[in-house]
């Protein structure tokens, strides 16, 4: 049973350890969520017992974030999502090419802007990031290649609600729509929309292959999945336990990016079997496009923050 | 007194439900003509509907149209219904109490959040449910006062 | 720990306590038990629980029926399928089945059905010396068709919570709702010849072309949803927007229906019926957390795979579940608490979604002309004066015929998943 104990707790105690996150089986959250649980309930010597709820069984990601907060949540693997709810003056994440490839992303993070984000989500939240792992690149799918910027002028796209998106893809010439990605398949199969874009995992899981004939690898996004402990959790355990989490939590991530680097291969094997044709892109002419966009919502993040993560990457 | 409640709140749940309707019209007919959704309408109008759910919970519950399962209660005789009557309210003014309470801090939590598509705090959102059980709970203790004044 | 949930869920239904509060206190004996989860949680599942965009087609597709309605629609279409069928043995009786059906095109609740065309109905049957019995049992079977055939509550809720297409789900009701009617009008047959019922006189060809021509504005609501969402125009929510506007354009400029504070009060008729159900849709998604919490999903996989992982095995113990769950709490509560419960099962074991979701949909329909909580059955017994008991027994041989076409469902899955593949596809 979950513990009363307040902060410090005892040594001989157990502590039950709730773990939400989006995935369902098979997905790279689930089964690094399921590596952790091992880890964490194996150096414990059992005392901590991890309990997963994968599929969103606990709550929406938007919900969750407070559920964390209040104390129903212990931790959750989670998108950008607990950025743009628990520390919005630096989610500037969503915003397309960012980041040039994967390992810019992971030195952010870890790097001394990372260590700002940590210190803004604990202050406004009580939520305590304690690790990060890659996502796939989300790449655009249509029914006519697209190989650089100016040929996407008039292109009907579905995309999630965000108003970054949808300057993003108006600025690119694109007519965005929001629906809603249980009605996507239909929708395309409809021709409500031509385009839509998603990493290749989704992209692949609700067959988007039968209704798209080609994955232009824009790569427009690097997103990454966060991995989350609610402060009031955190703070029962003894000093012991929260260093084990703290250094499984910073542990997970090469787990978690050598798992998803061979998904995308594999994802990118399977749909091409399925008739799908990927593109090379001229990623320049859309980052050309886009490079505006992240000045236009510079408002909305932590003064020069941008220019800041620049810097920090021409560094590297 | 109930009475006027009921009218103010029907008027209330009406309007609002007008609201969420000309919101997903705007969102639907923008697609057609303007090229491009409005986004934030669509998103809104749930706010509407939530408490259209909600303060329309108030108005069930004053009329006493919530939908109950009646099994007990239909076979035993009315003096002891008039029991089971009394403590199921007191059990439900209990609940009532506890969700309104517990639903403040909910509305803090939620009150440095925003809707996706516009800048709009999420606690006009989530206080439906604590204005929905703060009237509730008003009701309650109003008709439990006039019961016994009428003794 | 899940009995005293279970428990407490028994007493508050047995003291009369609203549903929706009942499932709300079971949640809250969770939390009493479980001290270290603060009790935040309850509110907050409460609120996310009504907030989803999938779930305001609940109010449209009832405000569409309720403008509808208003107009005196629903006499229209009782003029019309009396032209059409009044003249077979049982006349009246079948027109109590066809005009359900047409009327499930223009409303998603099996409720409205009950009360707009068994109002209607009845009255019309017991008139012409039907049993009173009977007049009230054709109702409440020929409700089942509402929510079977497109639009549907209860598929929007199943869709959201399980992620299916709700499109998807509509297309699937349209043969086993097209079933339902066929199955219950050969059975109204049979009995109405053995008992005797009255027949009226044949409609001529321009009576009859008269009364379709009044009553086109309501047969045509269906083919505006449905071309909607086929054609690719819309979604079911927005699908759920363009039929309120077409009811309302219908409303005032065919049927000269200028009271604005009547129409007005419509939008507050749906806004009541709108919180009755996502009342209870809130309290069941706060005490589902609880559910999920305990992994019950888990336990009941683990339980029913160990009987047997055949697809359709599996299907028949989790509709025979839905159909003894349905006695006891309503459609919107059973599916918000089962489905995303039974969906990792339904997957792992093959069984098509839409399959599932369709005939859920049916089974959970049933229980509402079942005792002891059956909502179309209060409808019904409020208007025909008749006990649960006599209504009950009335309805016994519509149960064959309604378990007759979740059999030919189940084994038979083609009529559901055939049509949504041809034009859906995927
Ligand atoms: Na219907
Ligand atoms: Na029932």
């Amino acid at each position: 049973e979950g513990s009363k104990e307040s902060a410090g707790g005892s040594a001989d105690k157990t502590y039950e350890m709730s773990i939400s996150y989006g995935g369902a089986s098979g997905g790279e959250d689930d089964i690094s969520a399921k590596e952790f649980k091992k880890r964490i309930e194996e150096k414990s010597n059992g005392r901590i017992e991890v309990k997963l709820y994968g599929n969103e069984q606990l709550g929406k990601e938007v919900d969750i974030v407070n559920m964390l907060e209040l104390g129903n949540v212990d931790m959750a693997i989670m998108g950008t999502t607990v950025h743009q709810q628990a520390a919005p003056e630096y989610n500037i994440w969503s915003a397309y090419y960012i980041f040039k490839n994967s390992d810019e992303v992971m030195h952010v993070l870890n790097g001394s802007i990372g260590d700002r984000v940590e210190k803004a989500m604990l202050d406004n939240k009580g939520i305590r990031i304690i690790g990060y792992g890659l996502r796939g690149p989300r790449h655009l799918t249509s029914l006519r290649p697209i190989r650089k910027a100016s040929e996407v002028q008039g292109l009907k796209i579905r995309i999630p609600l965000q108003p970054i998106y949808v300057e993003s893809w108006k600025a690119l010439g694109a007519q965005p729509q929001a629906i809603a990605y249980g009605e996507l398949y239909m929708a395309l199969r409809q021709g409500i929309v031509e385009a839509q874009e998603n990493p290749l995992a989704y992209i692949y899981a609700p067959h988007f292959d039968e209704v798209q004939d080609y994955v232009n690898q824009t790569a427009h996004q690097r997103a990454f999945f966060t991995y989350v402990v609610s402060e009031k959790f955190f703070q029962k355990l003894p000093a012991d336990l929260q260093e084990l989490v703290l250094e499984e939590g910073e542990g997970i991530t090469q787990f978690h990016n050598d798992l998803l680097a061979a998904g995308e291969e594999d994802y990118k094997k399977k749909l091409q079997e399925k008739g799908m044709e990927f593109i090379e892109v001229d990623v320049d002419s859309f980052q050309q496009a886009l490079k505006d966009i992240p000045n236009q919502f510079a408002d909305s993040w932590v003064d020069g923050l941008y220019d800041d993560i620049k810097a920090e990457i021409a560094n590297m | 007194m109930e009475k006027k409640l009921v009218r103010i709140l029907e008027t209330i749940c009406g309007a609002f439900l007008v609201a969420m309707v000309a919101l997903l019209f705007a969102q639907v007919g923008t697609r057609y003509i303007l090229q491009g959704s409005l986004l934030w309408a669509g998103e809104i109008a749930v706010w509407f509907f939530v408490w259209i759910t909600y303060l329309g919970a108030v108005i069930l519950y004053i009329n006493k149209k919530h939908i109950i399962v009646d099994i007990l209660t239909t076979f035993l005789p009315e003096k002891v219904n008039k029991t089971i009557e009394m403590i199921s309210s007191v059990i439900i003014l209990i609940f009532l109490l506890i969700v309104f309470k517990e639903s403040i801090p909910v509305v803090i939590s939620y009150s440095k959040q925003t809707a996706t598509s516009i800048a709009l705090s999420k606690k006009y959102l989530f206080s439906s449910l604590t204005v929905s059980t703060g009237l509730m709970i008003l009701y309650t203790i109003y008709s439990f006062i006039r019961k016994l004044r009428r003794r | 720990m899940l009995t005293v949930v279970l428990i407490t869920m028994l007493l508050g239904f047995l003291l009369g306590i609203p549903v929706a509060i009942t499932l709300g206190l079971a949640t809250l004996s969770y939390f009493f038990m479980n001290p270290g989860l603060p009790m935040v949680n309850i509110p907050l599942r409460f609120v996310t629980g009504a907030e989803s965009y999938t779930l305001m087609a609940i109010p449209l597709y009832m405000l569409a029926g309720n403008i509808m309605n208003s107009t005196g629609v629903t006499d229209k279409i009782f003029r019309f399928t009396r032209a059409l069928v009044g003249h077979y043995t049982g006349g009246t009786a079948q027109v109590n089945i066809l005009a359900s059906f047409i009327f499930s095109g223009m409303s998603g609740s099996a409720l409205a059905d009950a009360s707009g065309v068994g109002k209607v109905l009845i009255k019309a049957m017991v008139d012409e010396g039907y049993d009173v019995e009977f007049s009230a049992a054709v109702t409440g079977a020929s409700a089942t068709i509402g929510p079977v055939f497109p639009p549907s509550i209860p598929m929007v809720l199943i869709g959201g919570v399980a992620g299916i297409s709700v499109g998807k789900l509509f297309i699937g009701g349209i043969i086993p709702g097209i079933m339902l009617a066929i199955y219950m009008m050969v059975l109204v047959y049979f009995i109405s010849k053995k008992r005797n019922y009255p027949k009226r006189s044949k409609a001529s060809l321009p009576e009859l072309g008269k009364e379709f021509w009044g009553a086109l504005p309501a047969l045509s609501t269906p083919v505006v949803i449905l071309g909607g969402i086929l054609g690719g125009l819309f979604t079911p929510t927005e699908a759920g927007v363009v039929a309120v506007f077409y009811a309302l354009v219908i409303g005032i400029f065919v049927y000269k229906q200028r009271d604005f504070g009547k129409i007005f009060q419509m939008f507050v008729d749906t806004a009541k019926g709108t919180a009755s159900i996502m009342f209870i849709v809130g309290a069941a998604y706060s005490l589902a957390w609880v559910f999920s919490k305990e992994q019950v999903g888990i336990l009941l996989t683990d339980g029913i795979t160990a009987l047997s992982s055949n697809p359709t095995v599996v299907l028949i113990l989790i509709l025979l579940g839905f159909l003894a769950a349905g006695c006891v709490l309503n459609p919107s509560a059973n599916i918000i608490i089962f489905v995303p419960m039974l969906m990792p099962l339904v997957m792992s074991v093959g069984i098509d979604l839409v399959h599932f979701g369709v005939l859920a949909t049916l089974v959970l329909m049933i229980g509402l002309v079942t005792p002891p909580l059956g909502l179309s059955m209060f409808i019904i017994c409020e208007i025909t004066g008749l006990t649960t008991m006599q209504f009950t027994k009335g309805m016994l041989i519509f149960f064959v015929a309604l378990l007759a076409v979740v059999v030919t469902m189940v084994f038979v899955p083609a009529t559901i998943t055939w049509l949504p593949q041809v034009i859906i596809g995927g």
